[in-house]
C-alpha cells in the first residue's frame, strides 16, 4: 500500500517534472523564439561589407582604358615574426623593388608594425603567399587595398580624372560619373566561427551591378592625338595646346589631347580663348545664309592695310597685305581681318548673334564633363560697331575648344549642329547595355546649300590661302587657320598669341573635324607654320589608320 | 540527436570548403583581370610603336606613299 502510495508520488513527480520541461520547451520555442534566435543570429552570423570593385572605362573598341583591380599591402609585425631571415628573403625574392637593406632598414627605424610594400598585384602576391606557406614564417600581414589600372599610363587622364585610395573619383570622369561606377557597397550575410573565419554565406544582398562605361574615344587615335600635339608644343615652344578629332557625322570625341596634361582637367571642354581668324568661318555662313553678302561679291579690304572703323580705331590686316578688292573667297582664304569686319558690319546685328548662338557659342555643350564654361558671349544690344566688327574675325568673343570644333562639324555636316558627346554607352558587368549615347541633332543651323558653300570656301583657304600647310595629300581638305591676341592684363598682348587651325576632311564625305591649338607659341606667331602642319600631320595618321581612301589623285 | 550534429558539422565544413573556393575563385578573376591588364598594355601603340621603328625599321608611311582602295562588296 506504501510502496503503491509512494509509486504514486514518483509518477506525479515525474508528469509534473516533464510537465515544466514540456511548458518550458513551448515557452522558449514558441514565445521566446524570435528573440532567442536573434541573440543566436547575432553571435554566429555577421552581416559584413564586401566592395564592390570599381567599374571600368574603355574606348569605343572595348579597349581598358582604366580599371580597378584588388591589390594587396604587404607589412610585417615584428613580435609576430618566428624568423627574421627567412622573412627578408622571402620578401625580397617575392616583391620587387623590396630588397634586404631596405628590410633592415625598416626594422631598425620603425616600431612594432610597419608597412614594406603597397599597391602589391596578383603575380608578385602569389609568390609571396606560397613562399610563405612553404617557409611557414609568420608576421607578414596581408591586407587587400584597390587599385586603379591604366593600360596606357596616363593617356588621357585630362579626361579621366583619377581616383583616390577609397574608391572614389576626384576629377574629370571618375568623378563626374562616380555614382555610376562605383555604385553601393555590397552587403553580405555570413556565419562566422570563433575565431571569427567565414564558414559560409547565410545570403546574400541583391547585388548592385558594377556599371562599365565605354566611351567614343579611340585609343589609337587618342595616342597619335598626344603625340602629335606634345610634338607641336615642343616644336614651337608653345605654353600648351590642345587637339580634338571629332566624328565630322555624329559629333563624337574620337580623341582629345591637351598639353600640359593636368588629371581631370581637359583643356578641351574647359579652357577658353579667343578663336581669331577660325572664327571667321561663322561669320561667313551666318552671311552667306542670311544673304547678306554672295560669293561673288567683292570686299574693299584697303590698299592701305588698314581700316577705321569709328574716328581713331582701326582695324588692320594681319598679314600686312594691301589689299584693295577681294572676292568673298578671297577675304575668307587670305583671311582679311578688314574685309570679315566689313562683312559683318552688313549683317543685321540680331541676325548676326543668333548664328553665333544657334552654332553653340555661348552656351554649355552639355558633354557630360564637370566644371565646363559658357564661353564669353555679350549681349547684342551691348555690342558697338566696332565689337560686331571685330567679333566677325574672333576677337571679343570668347570660346571653348569643343564649343568651336562642334561648329565646323556643323559646316562639315550640311549645317546640322549635333549634340558632341564623350560616352558611347554604360553596361552592367554582364555586358548588357544599360544606356546608349546616340547622335542627336540639335538644329540646322544654315541650309545645306550654305554649308556646300562654305566647303568650297573652305576648300580654297587650304588650297591656296594661308592653309596651304594643312592639306593633307590625296584628300580634300576643308578648314581655317587662327591667330588670335591673348587679353593679358587688360590689353590686347602684342607678345603672346594662340594660333589653331580647324578644319575636315575628306571634304566630300567628310569623316574627321579637327582642332588644333597652340597656346602662345614661341618661334611663330602664325598658325599657317605652327598649328596647319599638326593638322596635317594628325589627318594623315588617322585617314591612314583607317585606311579612308583617298579622294584625290596620289601620283 | 547525432543526426542534428553530424548534419551540423557537415554544413560547417561545406561552409569552409566553399568560403576557400570562393576566394579561389576571387583570386583567380583578379588575377585574370591584371593579365588582361598585361595583354592590352602589351598590345597598346605606345609600346608598339617605338619597337617597330628602333627595331624593325617600320614607319608609319606617309599618304602620298600610299593608295587605299575602296572595298567593293
Amino acid at each position: 500500500m506504501i510502496l503503491k502510495g509512494r509509486a504514486k508520488f514518483c509518477g506525479l513527480i515525474a508528469i509534473l517534472t516533464a510537465f515544466i520541461i514540456a511548458g518550458r520547451l513551448f515557452y522558449l520555442q514558441t514565445i521566446k523564439h524570435e528573440e532567442l534566435t536573434k541573440i543566436t543570429d547575432n553571435r554566429v552570423f555577421r552581416t559584413i561589407s564586401q566592395e564592390v570593385l570599381r567599374g571600368n572605362f574603355l574606348d569605343r573598341n572595348g579597349r581598358i582604358l582604366a580599371e580597378s583591380i584588388r591589390s594587396y599591402s604587404i607589412a610585417v609585425s615584428k613580435k609576430y615574426v618566428n624568423d627574421k631571415e627567412k622573412t627578408f628573403d622571402v620578401l625580397s625574392i617575392a616583391l620587387k623593388d623590396v630588397n634586404k637593406k631596405k628590410l633592415k632598414k625598416l626594422w631598425k627605424d620603425k616600431g612594432n608594425f610597419f608597412y614594406v610594400k603597397k599597391n602589391v598585384m596578383p603575380d608578385e602576391y602569389e609568390i609571396l603567399k606560397y613562399a610563405i606557406n612553404k617557409q611557414k614564417i609568420t608576421g607578414i600581414e596581408i591586407s587587400p587595398m584597390y587599385t586603379r589600372l591604366r593600360p596606357y599610363d596616363d593617356m588621357a587622364i585630362d579626361l579621366l580624372g583619377y581616383t583616390n585610395s577609397k574608391n572614389m573619383g576626384l576629377s574629370g570622369l571618375e568623378l563626374y560619373y562616380n555614382d555610376k561606377l562605383i555604385r553601393k557597397t555590397k552587403k553580405k550575410r555570413v556565419a562566422k566561427s570563433r575565431r571569427g573565419n567565414i564558414i559560409y554565406d547565410a545570403s546574400i544582398e541583391k547585388k548592385e551591378p558594377t556599371l562599365n562605361i565605354y566611351l567614343t574615344l579611340d585609343a589609337d587615335m587618342q595616342y597619335y592625338a598626344e603625340k602629335i600635339l606634345n610634338k607641336y608644343v615642343d616644336k614651337n615652344q608653345a605654353d600648351g595646346g590642345v587637339l580634338i578629332v571629332q566624328d565630322s557625322k555624329t559629333a563624337e570625341v574620337l580623341a582629345l589631347a591637351s598639353n600640359p596634361r593636368k588629371n581631370g582637367q581637359a583643356m578641351a571642354f574647359q579652357w577658353t580663348y579667343e578663336p581669331g581668324s577660325t572664327f571667321k568661318a561663322i561669320t561667313f555662313a551666318a552671311a552667306l545664309d542670311t544673304n547678306t553678302i554672295k560669293i561673288t561679291d567683292s570686299i574693299q579690304c584697303e590698299e592701305t592695310g588698314k581700316w577705321e572703323v569709328t574716328p581713331d580705331v582701326f582695324i588692320r590686316d594681319v598679314h600686312k597685305a594691301e589689299h584693295g578688292y577681294l572676292t568673298v573667297p578671297e577675304v575668307l582664304s587670305d583671311s582679311s581681318n578688314i574685309g570679315s569686319g566689313k562683312i559683318a558690319l552688313k549683317m543685321d546685328t540680331k541676325d548676326f548673334y543668333d548664328y553665333i548662338k544657334a552654332f553653340g557659342f555661348g552656351i554649355k555643350t552639355a558633354i557630360s564633363f564637370p566644371a565646363e564654361p559658357n564661353g564669353i558671349l555679350r549681349n547684342w544690344r551691348k555690342w558697338y560697331k566696332i565689337d560686331k566688327a571685330t567679333l566677325a574675325f574672333g576677337h571679343g568673343i570668347s570660346v571653348t575648344p569643343i564649343q568651336l570644333v562642334t561648329a565646323y562639324t556643323a559646316l562639315a555636316n550640311g549645317g546640322i549642329l549635333m549634340q558632341p558627346y564623350i560616352v558611347e554607352k554604360i553596361t552592367n558587368h554582364k555586358g548588357r547595355v544599360i544606356k546608349k549615347n546616340k547622335p542627336t541633332k540639335i538644329r540646322k543651323v544654315i541650309d545645306s546649300s550654305t554649308a556646300d558653300l562654305m566647303k568650297i570656301l573652305l576648300v580654297k583657304v587650304v588650297e591656296g590661302g594661308t592653309g596651304t600647310e594643312a592639306k593633307v595629300q590625296g584628300y580634300s581638305t576643308a578648314g581655317k587657320t587662327g591667330t588670335s591676341e591673348k587679353f593679358l592684363q587688360g590689353k590686347y598682348s602684342e607678345t603672346h598669341h594662340t594660333v589653331s587651325f580647324a578644319g575636315f576632311v575628306p571634304v566630300e564625305k567628310p569623316k574627321y573635324t579637327i582642332l588644333v591649338i597652340l597656346d602662345n607659341p614661341k618661334t611663330t606667331t602664325y598658325a599657317s607654320q605652327s598649328a596647319s602642319p599638326a593638322f596635317r600631320e594628325m589627318a594623315s595618321a588617322i585617314l591612314n589608320m583607317k585606311s579612308v581612301p583617298q579622294d584625290e589623285k596620289v601620283f | 540527436m547525432l543526426i542534428l550534429v553530424a548534419e551540423r558539422t557537415h554544413r560547417t565544413n561545406t561552409g569552409y570548403k566553399t568560403a576557400i573556393l570562393q576566394n579561389e575563385v576571387g583570386a583567380k578573376e583578379n588575377r585574370n583581370k591584371y593579365l588582361r591588364y598585361q595583354v592590352e598594355q602589351l598590345e597598346s601603340l605606345s609600346n608598339i610603336e617605338p619597337k617597330a621603328e628602333q627595331e624593325l625599321d617600320l614607319y608609319l608611311p606617309e599618304p602620298s606613299k600610299v593608295v587605299i582602295l575602296e572595298e567593293i562588296n
